[in-house]
Formats: C-alpha cells, sequence, structure tokens
C-alpha cells in the first residue's frame, strides 16, 4: 500500500502528514522534507514503526554499555583509566598499598593490595607526590600499629609508560629523605620490577612487591603466592627471600651512613639469626637426650655434623693464606675504617679457619673452663648476656664447642667429653636460669682479661666460621663481619674496662630485647632437656 | 501484498514471473501494481527523499526500470526482488547524472504503456487551488491551537481502525454541515456531545477518545481548505453518506 500524503510540520526527527485516508501519521525524515510538500510514501516510512526500531536499537545499546560496564566490574576500574596512569609504585609493610602515579608522580589513586590495606588506604593519599604519600602512609601505618620501630618495608616501582628502569632509583632516591624513614630509621628495600611484573601482578590480584619476591622465588618453589601475602616485608627480608642476583634492590641502608648503628644492628641480627638456627637444631637434639641410647645417637649425629662441618672448613682453610696474622688484626682493628674492614674481613676469616683447625685444644680447654669451674662459667655468660649478639656469640662458642665434641669424638674419647658438657650444663643450669631471667645489664667486672681474650678469639673463630659458609654475597658479608669482628676486637682489647662495653651494650639495646629473648627461650629449651638428662 | 510466509511468497512470486514471461500482460499489470510500493520505497531509498507524486520523473523511471527488470531477470538467477532494486537504484543514479548534465532533456520519453496506466491510476487529480498550501496549514494549526489541540493530539488520536475513522470523519461533517452544531462548535471550542450523542448513538467515549482528531475535520469542513480537504474522503451534501471515493 502506499499512501499520499501532505507535510504538515516537521519536526526534528519526523514529519507529520495528513494522509489521503485522512490519517495524521508521522513519518520519517527524508531529504528535504518541508511543510506542505505532497508526498507518496509506504508502510515503512512512518515513524512509528522504524521508531519501534530505535527503541531496539537503544535497548540494544543500553544492554551493551550494561555488559560493558559489569566487564568493568568485574575487571576492576583501574583497568579503564590506565591510560593516565604513568607509573604504579607498591609498598608492602604487611598491608600493601599500590599508588597510581601521573606524569609528574602525583599519586591519581591508591589501591588497598589486601585486607590490611583497607585500613590505611583512605587517608587522603591523592593529589600528592610520591613520596609524601609514602611518608603519609607510613603514618598511618604506625597509627594503626602496622609500623613498629623495626618493621621493613619494601617499595617497588615500575613506570609504565617509557618502561625505564632507573624509575625505581629515582623513586628510591626520593622516599629515602622522607622523615618517616629518615628519621625512624626504617629500612626500605625498593625493588626494581618491570612491565611484566605489573601485568603479572595484576593477573595474580597482588601487590608488585610481593609478586617480585614470588617471582624470585619462583625457581626454588618454597613459597606459594599465599605464603607470600602473608608475610610481612620484615620477614621476608629477615628470611633473606630477595636475591639480590635477580632484582635489583635499592636500599636505605646502604646509602645513608648516619644510619650505620641501624645498619650495625641489622647485620648483628641477621648473622645470629642463621647461626642460631643450626644451634636450635643443635639443642633441640640436645633435649631429646634423657636416655644413654638417645644420647649415642644423638652424639653420633653431631659427629657427622662436626665431621662434615670440619671437612667443609678444611677445605676453605685451603684458600687462606693469611692465617696467623689474622687474630692479632682482628684485635687491633680500627672500628671506622671500611676498607679495612673488609680487608681485614677476609684475613679474619681464613684466620678462623686456620684457627679452628689449629685449636681445638684451646677450645676444649675453654670449653673445660666451665665444666671445672662454676663460677667462672656462669661469670661468662652474664658477661655475654650484658650484650645480646655477645651472648649468641657466646652460644654460637657453646655450640661450637659441641662441635668440637663431637670432633673429639672423632680422636677417640668423645663420649666422655659429650658427658662431661652434659654434666657441666646441668651443675650450671642454676645460674643459668638466674641470669637469663633477669638478663642483667651488668658487665663482669671480674672477668679475668685472659678469659675474654679467648672469648674474643672464640668469636672471631666462630664468626668466620659461620660467615662463609652462610653468606655467599662475599662484599656484604664482608662488610657485616668486619663490623661484627670489630667487637670481638675491641672488646679484647678492653675488655677490663667496663666503660665500653657499657656503650656498647647502649647501641645494641635496639636488638637487645629480640635478641636476648630468642636466646632464652632456646636456652630454657636446652636447659630443659639438660635438666632432664640429670634427672 | 497480502501477508505470506517468505517461502509461500517466493513460491507465488516465482508462479507469477513464470507466468508473465510466458506473455501473461494481465498478470504483468497486476504484479506490477502489487508491486507499486516496492518501487516506491526503491526510487525513494536511491533519491533519499520522498516521492512527491506517482506522476514524478523519478516514480516513471523506477516504474520502466522495474518492468526491465521483469523482461531481463532469470529465476535461477536468484532473488527478484533485490535484482530489481538493483535495477531500479542504477537506472535512478543514470536519470541524475543525465539530469544534472542536460536539465533540458524531455522527460516524456520514459512514457511507457504500463506507466501511463500506472500514473493514471495513482494520480490524486489537479491541485490547481489558488491558496498556498502553506497559508492552509497556517490558519489550520492556527484554528487547532484555539481549540487547544496540538499535532501530536492529532496523531495519537487519530482512529487506526478504517470503520472508527470514517464515523469519526462522518460525525465531524454533520457538525459542519449543520448550522446549530456548527455555531455551538465555533463558540463553545468544543464539540456538541450531547447533541451528537442524541442524534448518532454514539458513546461520548468514543467521540472523547477521537476528539481531537473530529475537531481537526470539523474545521478542515468548515474552512474550506482544498489541499487539506482533499485529503479527506468525501461525502454527500447531507452529511450523512458517504461516498466512496
Amino acid at each position: 500500500m502506499i499512501s499520499k500524503g501532505i507535510v504538515i510540520e516537521v519536526k526534528k526527527n519526523y514529519g507529520i502528514v495528513l494522509s489521503d485516508e485522512g490519517i495524521y501519521e508521522k513519518l520519517v525524515k527524508k531529504g528535504s522534507l518541508s511543510e506542505g510538500d505532497r508526498i507518496i510514501y509506504t508502510r515503512e516510512d512512518i515513524y512509528a514503526a522504524r521508531h519501534a526500531g530505535h527503541k531496539k536499537i537503544y535497548r540494544t545499546l543500553v544492554s551493551a554499555a550494561m555488559v560493558i560496564f559489569a566487564i568493568a566490574m568485574a575487571l576492576g576500574f583501574e583497568n579503564l583509566p590506565s591510560q593516565n596512569v604513568y607509573a604504579v609504585v607498591s609498598m608492602d609493610i604487611n598491608p600493601s598499598i599500590q599508588y597510581y602515579l601521573d606524569k609528574n608522580d602525583l599519586v591519581l589513586r591508591t589501591e588497598a593490595m589486601n585486607e590490611d590495606g583497607l585500613d590505611i588506604v583512605g587517608c587522603g593519599l591523592e593529589g600528592l607526590s610520591i613520596e609524601k604519600a609514602i611518608n603519609r602512609t607510613l603514618e598511618e601505618a604506625e597509627k594503626t600499629h602496622y609500623l613498629k620501630s623495626d618493621s621493613k618495608i619494601i617499595v617497588s616501582a615500575v613506570e609504565l609508560k617509557s618502561g625505564k628502569l632507573d624509575y625505581a632509583e629515582k623513586i628510591a632516591e626520593k622516599i629515602f629523605v622522607e622523615p618517616m624513614i629518615a628519621q625512624n630509621k626504617i629500612e626500605v628495600f625498593v625493588l626494581e620490577v618491570d612491565r611484566n611484573d605489573y601485568e603479572e601482578s595484576r593477573s595474580m590480584d597482588t601487590s608488585l612487591g610481593k609478586y617480585k619476591v614470588y617471582e624470585i622465588r619462583g625457581e626454588d618453589s618454597s613459597g606459594s603466592l599465599e605464603d607470600i601475602n602473608g608475610m610481612k616485608a620484615s620477614e621476608i627480608i629477615e628470611k633473606d627471600m630477595l636475591d639480590e642476583g635477580k632484582v635489583h634492590v635499592f636500599k636505605n641502608t646502604e646509602k645513608d651512613q648516619q644510619n650505620e648503628i641501624s645498619n650495625q644492628s641489622n647485620n648483628m641480627k641477621k648473622t645470629p639469626e642463621k647461626t642460631q638456627k643450626a644451634e636450635t637444631d643443635e639443642k633441640t637434639e640436645l633435649t631429646i637426650m634423657p636416655g644413654d641410647e638417645n644420647e649415642k645417637l644423638s652424639m653420633e649425629d653431631l659427629s657427622k655434623r662436626g665431621q662434615n662441618l670440619e671437612e667443609v672448613k678444611k677445605a676453605e682453610t685451603k684458600n687462606a693464606k693469611t692465617a696467623p696474622l689474622g687474630n692479632k688484626e682482628a684485635e687491633d682493628m680500627p672500628d671506622s675504617d671500611y676498607v679495612e674492614d673488609v680487608l681485614m674481613a677476609e684475613n679474619e676469616k681464613a684466620a678462623g679457619k686456620d684457627e679452628f683447625a689449629g685449636l681445638p685444644e684451646n677450645r676444649n680447654e675453654k670449653k673445660v673452663l666451665p665444666n671445672s669451674n662454676n663460677g667462672n662459667g656462669t661469670k661468662l655468660e652474664k658477661g655475654d648476656s650484658v650484650k645480646a649478639v655477645e651472648f649468641d656469640l657466646e652460644k654460637k662458642i657453646e655450640k661450637q664447642a659441641k662441635e668440637k665434641v663431637a670432633k673429639n669424638e672423632d680422636l677417640g674419647k668423645p663420649l666422655n667429653i659429650a658427658d662431661q658438657e652434659n654434666v657441666e650444663t646441668n651443675s650450671n643450669s642454676g645460674n643459668r636460669v638466674k641470669f637469663e631471667k633477669n638478663a642483667s645489664l651488668k658487665v663482669a667486672e671480674s672477668d679475668a682479661a685472659s678469659e675474654s681474650e679467648k672469648q674474643a678469639k672464640g668469636r672471631a673463630v666462630e664468626n668466620n666460621k659461620d660467615k662463609p659458609s652462610a653468606d655467599e654475597d662475599l662484599v656484604s658479608s664482608s662488610k657485616d663481619q668486619a663490623r661484627d669482628e670489630s667487637k670481638p676486637g675491641k672488646n679484647s682489647k678492653t675488655s677490663d674496662s667496663t666503660e665500653n662495653k657499657d656503650e656498647k651494650s647502649g647501641n645494641d639495646k635496639k636488638f637487645e630485647n629480640d635478641e636476648t629473648e630468642r636466646g632464652k627461650k632456646e636456652k630454657l629449651v636446652a636447659f630443659k632437656g639438660k635438666s632432664d638428662a640429670k634427672i | 501484498m497480502s501477508k505470506r510466509t517468505a517461502s509461500k511468497g517466493a513460491q507465488v512470486l516465482e508462479r507469477r514471473i513464470k507466468s508473465i514471461k510466458n506473455g501473461n500482460n494481465q498478470e504483468k499489470e497486476a504484479f506490477i501494481r502489487d508491486y507499486i510500493p516496492f518501487i516506491v520505497k526503491s526510487v525513494s531509498k536511491c533519491i533519499d527523499a520522498y516521492l512527491e507524486s506517482t506522476e514524478s520523473d523519478e516514480f516513471s523511471i523506477g516504474l520502466k526500470a522495474f518492468d526491465e527488470a521483469l523482461q531481463r531477470y532469470e529465476i535461477d538467477k536468484g532473488n527478484f526482488i533485490s535484482y530489481a532494486d538493483l535495477v531500479i537504484s542504477s537506472r535512478i543514479k543514470d536519470y541524475r547524472k543525465k539530469e544534472s548534465r542536460n536539465r533540458t532533456l524531455p522527460l516524456s520519453s520514459f512514457d511507457s504503456e504500463n506507466g501511463n496506466l500506472l500514473e493514471r491510476e495513482f494520480s490524486t487529480g489537479d491541485f490547481t487551488s489558488e491558496i498556498d498550501i502553506k497559508e492552509q496549514l497556517k490558519e489550520f494549526k492556527l484554528k487547532l491551537g484555539e481549540f487547544n489541540i496540538t499535532l501530536e493530539q492529532l496523531l495519537e488520536e487519530s482512529p487506526k481502525h478504517k470503520d472508527t475513522r470514517l464515523k469519526a470523519l462522518c460525525i465531524a461533517k454533520k457538525v459542519s454541515s449543520n448550522a446549530i452544531l456548527k455555531n455551538e462548535f465555533l463558540s463553545k471550542k468544543k464539540l456538541p456531545f450531547s447533541h451528537i450523542r442524541r442524534e448518532m448513538q454514539i458513546s461520548q467515549k468514543a467521540i472523547r477518545r477521537s476528539n481531537g482528531f473530529i475537531i481537526a475535520a470539523v474545521l478542515i469542513f468548515i474552512n474550506d481548505w482544498p489541499d487539506l480537504k482533499n485529503q479527506l474522503p468525501e461525502f454527500d451534501k447531507d452529511g450523512g453518506e458517504l461516498i466512496d471515493k
């Protein structure tokens, strides 16, 4: 059917016609439709019909928009306006937060990457520069008790647009001077990550930093991403999960010489921890020693271990040439000079090994001392307890002594000495418990010079013994060592003057608590075991 | 064109084309007549404007092209409709090109036997009204405004059903031809409902539903705007009976 009509009015989207049947109809506009035109049209030109079509299209568009919206919701909105995001910085304390930055390193928006992050993310970070934002986040974290004095944080930074790799360094420099970090001496590890890491972290729904840790660890596959997500940054750092061979790390501790003290403490902390692990193992074995048979078995174990260790040490001593000098040098070593320290440390290492190889009797003597003289033994330990580090070192000595014992077993008289030692510890136990509980800060004034000398030697040896096996990174570890060893060295010199020690104890106060507590626990375990054995 | 299913439609189409090919001229004429809406649509689409009338050049060309398509079409070539559409649009384009080159080309050259027939069929007679149509429309809208009726209202109130529509127009004719009713209508600016109800036995509800439409029709009848009146069905002088157009 075609109709003829007169166009009565032309509206924006349609024209109104009066058809030859007397009907008023809306028609779609075609060409230059104007009033008064006589036109012929078909049913298909009627606007209502087309209008329905429009509605359909409109509905389709709306539903399409809804679908896109839903997808956007599912994927997270940050993916949509990401064209404005120039760089991403993540910070992990335990709360993980990610900052999305514009070209001028101003925070466009933030995102909490875990539940804890939600507690601190809403403190008005948008619009701040990244360093201020991090500072404020740290303040917030401190308020909410996520950030403690000994917390360490991991920061990762990636520039998305150009993918420049020096971006992390740039960020590191900016944030290291922020008051929260510089004044509180918070350790910050800035990881250099790339765009791929960012993409991956997004797909795994984790923060950049933790993803990077996971990636580094991925080859060992010793920890799942979930494990890592659950860890505090401090734990990650302390467990040495940041293999610097695999990721470029910028630390404020390296840069800031003022932080030497905390640095020292950190190093000290690291070292004993490793040895402590081994020690704990042995102590645990000791605790299972009430019966004679058990004892024998475990002693055999110990002896094996001792043997192994000895073999390793021997192999290493082959490399050491400057053996005998080392010890003396260690004693004379000035505390301040870094380079010398490093060199010294290496010498020392060698010396230690040599000494270790050549000084078993000496050690035994020393170990026997407490056996024969309860008073002395206690004093010794008291002295150690003043300084947590020394305390640990003492433990190491003990441990080594046990290794010695094991060695002695090799030499044919193992059980005797082992027993002796056992007995010794038992007899000492009363005193020990006392001092452990008190954790007295007083220095044993009456320490014999000779004894402390021995102690120093023992420590030097001890350090040397531990280091090579534990640390692979020679430069950093040797620095640690140098500092570690400088103390015993100094100590042996000035062991008769208590002042020096007090000073030190002040320095060490920070980590003292931690360390002594840990030490106590382990000692207590050991003690229990021993007292059982006695009974 | 009645509603058919696609396949049935295709079958019928095929049969008819076969018949035409066999020289059935009657069938051909009927076929073209049936497909005039298609031709209008096709041409209109091609020129992106409404055809002014079935007497326009474009429509003639469309008709010719359709005829040509019918002659040249072979059943196994595919869909006739799309083929015809193609032929029409290409002919229209040719014509437009020619038109733009030489505007003096006589259009009568497109006369064809069938075309002439159909043109006569669909011509709406003379449009020799002396009053400019735009003036008529202006007045019409003005009057509608006096009665508080908008064009949108007219769109809504146009009775879709033909019988209803004719009845409404019938009422309008009566009102306009009866002096009393006409006066009442013009003075009260509304339809004389009670009178209509009484006279024509139509419920007020039905009247109200088409109120605007009836008022518009009354106005057209009263004012006698030729172009508009021409769009409405014709009634005899008494206003009662509908005379088929």
